[in-house]
This record gives C-alpha cells, structure tokens and sequence, in this order.
C-alpha cells in the first residue's frame, strides 16, 4: 500500500501525493479503537508489528480522490520507550513517517491526555489533536477555548464524539488540510530557564556533529531523549563529545534541581499543559465519576463483590459454551452431513483413497476448526463487553491479591477460567494480558486446565473402574491435580524461564462506559478471521497428516474376508502407521501401566482429545460410539486393566501433550515454535514421569 | 498550597479514604518512576484516596483518572495530607 520508493530514514513524505499515511496515536481508554472502527469500518486487516506481538492494525478508506491509510498505532500513555508498546509507536512514528498524525485524546481528562500529545509535538510531527468524548467533556463542566489552544499548542483540535461518530468528517477535513501544508510548523515546548539552556547546549553540540546524525530524528527531540538518558538515543548517538555534553548538562539539572532530569522533564511538561489549560480551559463546574461512582459502590463493594465478579465469570462461561453447544452442534451435524454426502456421490470403487483423504481427512478436518468458531465469537464478544464497559479493570483489581500469590496478574483469571471449556480460545483469552512474561505463562500451563474434550475421556474410564459413590470425587480429584499442577508450573515458570521481578501493579481504572455495536462486533469478527485464517490453516494440515497415519498402510483384502465390520475396523487400525506406532511404543509405556491399545489411542488423542474414546473403540472393535456400545467397552475395559491403571490412564491424559489445535495457538499466540513445542514437550514428559510414579507407587501401596 | 502543615511525609498506604494528599517523594527506579510520570503522579502532584482496604491495594484519583496501585506500591510513595 506504501509507496515503493519509501527507504527507511529516508523522507518519504508527498511522494505520492493521492495517498496520506496517517498514524492514529492516544492513551488507552482514549477512544482511540473506537475513532479508528468509526473512520475505516470493518475494512481493515490485522498484523503484528515486525518482530514482536504487538497487534497492528490498518486500514484503508478513501475521501475524495484521496487514498487514505490508516495506522492504529499501540495505546501509550507516553513515548519514553519503556514499555514495548511505547518504542513500537515511537519507532514507527520515525522510521515510516506518516504524513499526520492523530492524537486521541479524551477531552473530559485533558491534562494527563496531553502529556502524550505534547510528546508528539517534541517529536515535530505533523500533528491533529482529537478531542474525543467532547460530550462527556462539557456536561461535566469543561469549556474549552479551541482557538487559543491551537495557537498554544500549535495543531490542529478537532471536537468530537466517537461513539456516535461525530465529528468524522471534520477530522478527515482537518487531514487533507495538514497533508496540504507545505511545512509542518508546530511549536516547541519550553522547558524554563535551565532546562532550555542545558537543551540548547546539546543541541550546539549535535549540529557540530552534523552528519553523524541520523537524519530520520528531529535535532531538538535526540538532545531532549539524552537530557533524560533515554537509553535507545544514548546508544544511538554513541559518540564522546555528545555523550560527554549530555552528561555535564544532566550533571548540571540534578545538582540544580536534585531531581533526575527525565522526572524534570515530564514535571515540565505538565506544567506547560497546565499553562495552556489555564488560559484556554474554563471549569464552570465539576461533575465526573458520579455515575462510576455509584456502580462501583457495588460492583467493588468489599464482600459483595467478588461474589458478583463469580456471577458474571458464570454468565461468560455459560455463554463460550452452554450457549455455543447448539450452533455448534449444527455444524457437527452439516459437515457429518457434507461427509456423507461426498462418501455417497462418490463413483463405487473410484479412487478409494483420495474419498478416504476427502471425506475422514478434509472435511473432518474442516469441521474440526470450524466447529470452535462458536466458542470463539461468544468469548470475545463477552470479554468485548467486559473491556469496553471498563469492568475488566475492576476485575483485574479483585482478583490481582489472589493471583498474585501465584506469581499472575489479576486478569490472568479469565483465560485460566475459559480454559475449563477450551483451551484454545483461553490461550486466545490472554491477549488481555499486557505483560508477555505474563501472557506466556498463562499459556503453558494452558491445557493443564482439563478442557471440556477431556470430559469425554473421564466420563468413559471412570465408571469402567469405579463404584458410583466414588465417582464424584474422582472427577473432582482430576480437576484438581489438574489445577494444581498449573499453579506449581507457574510458580517454577516464573523462578526459571520467565524470571524477573513482580510487575509493579498500576492501572488505570476507566469510567464506565457503555460499549458501542460496531465496537463489539468488528473484535468479535477480527478475533474470528484471525483464528480461521491462521491457525485453521495449520490445523487442517495437521490433521491430514494425523488421518494418513491412522489410515496408512491399507490392510490387505485377503486379511480381511472372515471379519465383521467392527473386527476389520480394528485390525485396518493395528495395521496402519499409528498402531505400528502404538505396538512399538509398548516397552516404553509399560511402566505407566499402559499396553499397545492404549498406545495407539493416544496417538490418534493427539489431533483431539475425544478422539481417545472413539479410538479405543476401535481398537477393541466394540463398533459406534452408542451408549451400549461404550458399556460393552467398559466392561472389557475392566477386564483388561485394574482400577489403578484406569486412574494412569486418565491422569496421563490430563496432563499429556496438549491436543494439536492448542499447539497451533499456542504456537500463534507465543509468536515462536519454541514456545509451543517446550509446552508439548514438557507436558508430555511431566506425564510420563507423574504416571510413571503413580502406578509404580500405586502398585507397591495397593 | 501556602499554607503546608508542618506534617511529616506518610506512605500512602497510611492514608484514609476521602483524604487528599500531596506527593512528597518517590522511591522507585527510573522506569516506574517514569511510569507514574505518564499517569500524572509526580513530586508535587495533588491526589485523592478514594479507596484504601489496608491491604496494599489502593486507588486515588489523580486529575481526572482513577487509578490502581498495588503490590508494594503504595509505600514507595510519601505524601503529605492536604
């Protein structure tokens, strides 16, 4: 979409003069997805930024004869590069320089808003600022005087009201106006007495080393970065004279002030906002907080609510998968449909394989990633309203004493929730997590949480092996292990691999807010595109490789006349790549209890965990998975293993390799290989070494 | 703003809530230090309790925005009361 002659570092700007590159920049909470969903629609796609996850957004609409392209840089409260977020925005700011830039700002906080805005005028470039929530702004008693504040702080200010998209036009307007300026002339920010000098004497520096400079940055902005020691800029401008002044002039501050210069610089900045706000903002009353206020007298009430966060965590779940079940067995029910009616079109004895590949491989495989598709839509447009509305704050704050005590953030307890259902949108799910150390761990104790498949697993093995009254506490002794197993590797995650100290807790707690339609629906649909797009793909492959082992080699027609369908079924399985696996696996899976069938059940749970039951069902050629049926495999389950070996079974199970669509997501989310292939790896032989001593000890004990 | 109480400087985990406080000094390393800068809490800078349970979780108001802090926080902040 960029011009091809934009070079790095290289002034790209009115290359092509029918196109404008603006980057939309702002504070989180400023309203700045919602300016940018009400300016492009749903069309726009989703990256990451080059080399880390940070979400980039773009988009592309055209106004006139113009193309007009839309960046939604990363939410900021500042540009000091101290968070990842902060440097990708700074770093696309310099080295793709958009033609505007738009600061979302909510007007009815002005103060704090601006300290961003008055960032991006040190920065020099051309610059909009957008008054969101304006409405908000005068019914608490703020008027501003617009005229003067353009003049103080040297942009154009735009009025408006995301929300209900007002005021869209105009800032469009205001764009092609500043695209059409000759020269961007913004004003630059004063410091007072000492700091401007100490800035001017690095400056005289920097211009006698001219061209060493890189040229992509402004010569007033490197001496400002090196007055507050930035440490990318000192890095960058690694020369002895400039570093030399830069230390003399903060040398100079601190001694002068006793206060480290970048903490004197942003004390500057907000009294230059406070300056400006002085003459230009008028309070005829205060009014905010009211109605927030109110709500979270209950929703944050000290007793009642954590019992009201567990209602409304209930009414998520309930939603991601009591509500999904039906359309999902929809599609089950069409693409079981679309299977058979393939295998029935399909010419007699005409290229049987590639009917087996069509039918068990890709339209099976279809279904599979499309059957979560439910799930997927229903969280995210529930953990939509959670955000939008400003609650996830609150919850983050209710639960962060709990989790903290296990080393997690408190937001970490809404993806460790969805996991009881899935864990693949759970590892989705922890996209509100804004620290990756965080995030990552989450993910890798991720399928310790016993998922909704394994359900399948538990509720075939434990009534084979034990007495009704046992039942209960059995399923509940799973979840359990399961728990807390995750809680331990978290604690060693976060000593080992993911070290580092606590992150200090602040957060800003939003007014509530009431979301928008058009918000909720494009997360919903983004988060949905995205997990069709790139992780669907993968999976299908993957589970065509998994259904040529199952499949391959073919049993030979002469073995196969005297048997029923159930017998053949059973004997085509020990015979293909997976059964030869599962045979040759046997010593080494001995010591867990397990024999071959288990083996070879295990590697078709691979793709999906239910696929356990329906394997095992083959393997011991009891025919469907009916009710009867699976009494029939009960029972020669139990005559083949003791109760003992039944618990292994389904303790392996719980912890073993998580199933292949959660290492595509895990492998997406994490943003490396590495990271999905240590959680299989390490899953798979934490099973084997826990089932290894369970059934060992077991047998010593019972 | 003239008229200072000759109060000594608290943590501001020891203040009530409703109380409105002036930041006196800040114990952190740069980087939080800056953190706090962005969100408007400064040397200097005036704020409100608005919630203190005693147990290292409190949220103020600072200029217009509400906001969290916790995990040991709030005694790296000294504020006198206003």
């Amino acid at each position: 979409m960029r011009s091809n002659l934009a070079l790095p570092g290289v002034d790209v700007a009115h290359t092509d003069s029918n196109t404008i590159r603006v980057a939309l920049a702002g504070n989180p909470n400023s309203g700045k997805t919602t300016v940018f969903n009400a300016l492009t629609g749903a069309r726009h796609h989703v990256a990451n930024y080059p080399g880390v996850t940070v979400e980039k957004k773009e988009g592309t609409i055209t106004v006139g004869d113009m193309h007009v392209t839309i960046v939604d840089l990363p939410g900021t409260y500042s540009l000091s590069a101290y968070s990842v977020e902060e440097r990708v925005a700074r770093d696309y700011l310099f080295s793709e320089k958009p033609d505007v830039v738009v600061d979302v700002l909510d007007a009815s906080n002005l103060e704090r808003h601006l300290y961003l805005a008055v960032q991006l005028m040190e920065m020099h470039v051309p610059l909009i600022l957008a008054f969101n929530m304006s409405d908000i702004a005068r019914s608490s008693g703020l008027e501003f005087d617009y005229k003067q504040l353009e003049i103080l702080l040297g942009a154009r200010i735009v009025p408006m009201v995301a929300s209900r998209g007002e005021g869209m036009q105009e800032l469009m307007q205001a764009v092609i106006e500043t695209f059409g300026q000759k020269a961007w002339a913004g004003v630059s920010v004063r410091y007072g007495g000492e700091v401007d000098a100490e800035l001017d004497n690095i400056v005289k520096v920097l211009l006698e080393q001219k061209e060493q400079l890189p040229k992509s940055y402004p010569v007033r902005w490197l001496a400002l970065k090196l007055l507050e020691e930035d440490p990318e800029i000192c890095q960058l401008l690694n020369i002895p004279r400039i570093i030399e002044q830069a230390v003399l002039s903060r040398m100079h501050l601190r001694k002068v002030f006793g206060d480290s210069p970048d903490i004197l610089v942003a004390d500057r900045r907000y009294g230059f906002i406070s300056g400006a706000c002085q003459e230009a903002v008028k309070h005829t009353f205060h009014l905010r907080h009211d109605f927030s206020d109110l709500a979270d007298k209950l929703l944050m009430h000290r007793y009642l609510g954590l019992p009201i966060f567990a209602a409304m965590m209930f009414l998520v779940f309930y939603l991601t998968f009591a509500a999904a079940a039906w359309p999902m067995r929809g599609l089950e029910f069409l693409f079981a449909k679309l299977g058979c009616a393939v295998a029935q079109a399909w010419p007699e004895h005409w290229l049987l394989p590639l009917k087996s590949l069509i039918v068990d491989g890709v339209v099976s495989g279809v279904g599979g990633v499309v059957i979560f598709l439910p799930n997927i839509l229903l969280l995210f447009l529930s953990i939509a309203i959670l955000e939008d509305t400003g609650y996830m704050a609150r919850a983050a704050f209710l639960m962060d004493r709990i989790m903290h005590k296990i080393g997690l953030h408190g937001k970490s307890f809404i993806p460790m929730l969805i996991g009881f259902g899935c864990s693949v949108p759970a590892i989705m799910a922890t996209r509100i997590l804004e620290n990756r150390r965080n995030r990552l761990a989450t993910i890798m104790v991720m399928p310790l949480i016993s998922c909704g498949a394994r359900i399948t697993i538990y509720a075939l093995l434990i009534p084979a092996f034990f007495a009704p009254a046992l039942r209960g506490p059995m399923m509940f002794l799973i979840y359990i292990i399961g728990i807390v197993l995750a809680i331990i590797c978290i604690k060693l995650l976060r000593l080992t691999v993911f070290k580092g100290e606590t992150i200090p807790f602040v957060m800003e707690l939003p007014p509530y807010r009431l979301p928008t339609l058009k918000g909720l629906s494009i997360h919903m649909w983004q988060r949905a595109w995205m997990y069709l797009q790139k992780a669907g793909t993968v999976i299908l492959m993957l589970s065509i490789i998994l259904w040529a082992l199952i499949s391959y080699p073919v049993l030979p027609d002469n073995e196969q006349m005297a048997l029923t369908d159930a017998q053949r079924q059973s004997a085509a399985l020990q015979y293909s790549v997976a059964g030869r696996i599962g045979r040759a696996m046997e010593p080494l899976i001995k010591p867990l209890g397990f024999d071959w069938k288990i083996g070879t059940a295990l590697i078709g749970a691979g793709a999906a965990k239910e696929v356990f039951v329906s394997q095992l069902s083959i393997v011991y050629a009891v025919g469907g998975e009916s009710d009867e049926n699976l009494q029939v495999l009960r029972e020669k389950l139990r005559q083949d293993y003791s109760p003992l070996q039944g618990f292994c079974i389904m303790l392996f199970c719980l912890i073993t390799a998580p199933c292949l669509a959660t290492v595509v997501i895990t492998r997406r989310e994490s943003g490396a290989w590495k990271w999905a292939l240590l959680q299989y790896g390490g899953l798979t032989l934490m099973a084997y070494v826990i089932t290894l001593l369970v059934y060992q000890a077991g047998r010593l004990l019972l | 703003m003239n008229t200072q109480q000759k109060s000594e400087p608290v943590c501001l985990n020891q203040m009530k809530p409703g109380a409105s406080a002036r930041v006196t000094a800040i114990e952190a390393g740069r980087g939080l230090k800056g953190r706090l800068a962005a969100l408007g809490i400064l040397v200097n800078s005036a704020l409100k309790i608005i919630r203190n349970d005693g147990n290292d979780q409190i949220i103020i108001q600072v200029k217009q925005s509400r906001i969290i802090l916790g995990r040991g926080m709030t005694h790296k902040i000294f504020v006198d009361e206003i």
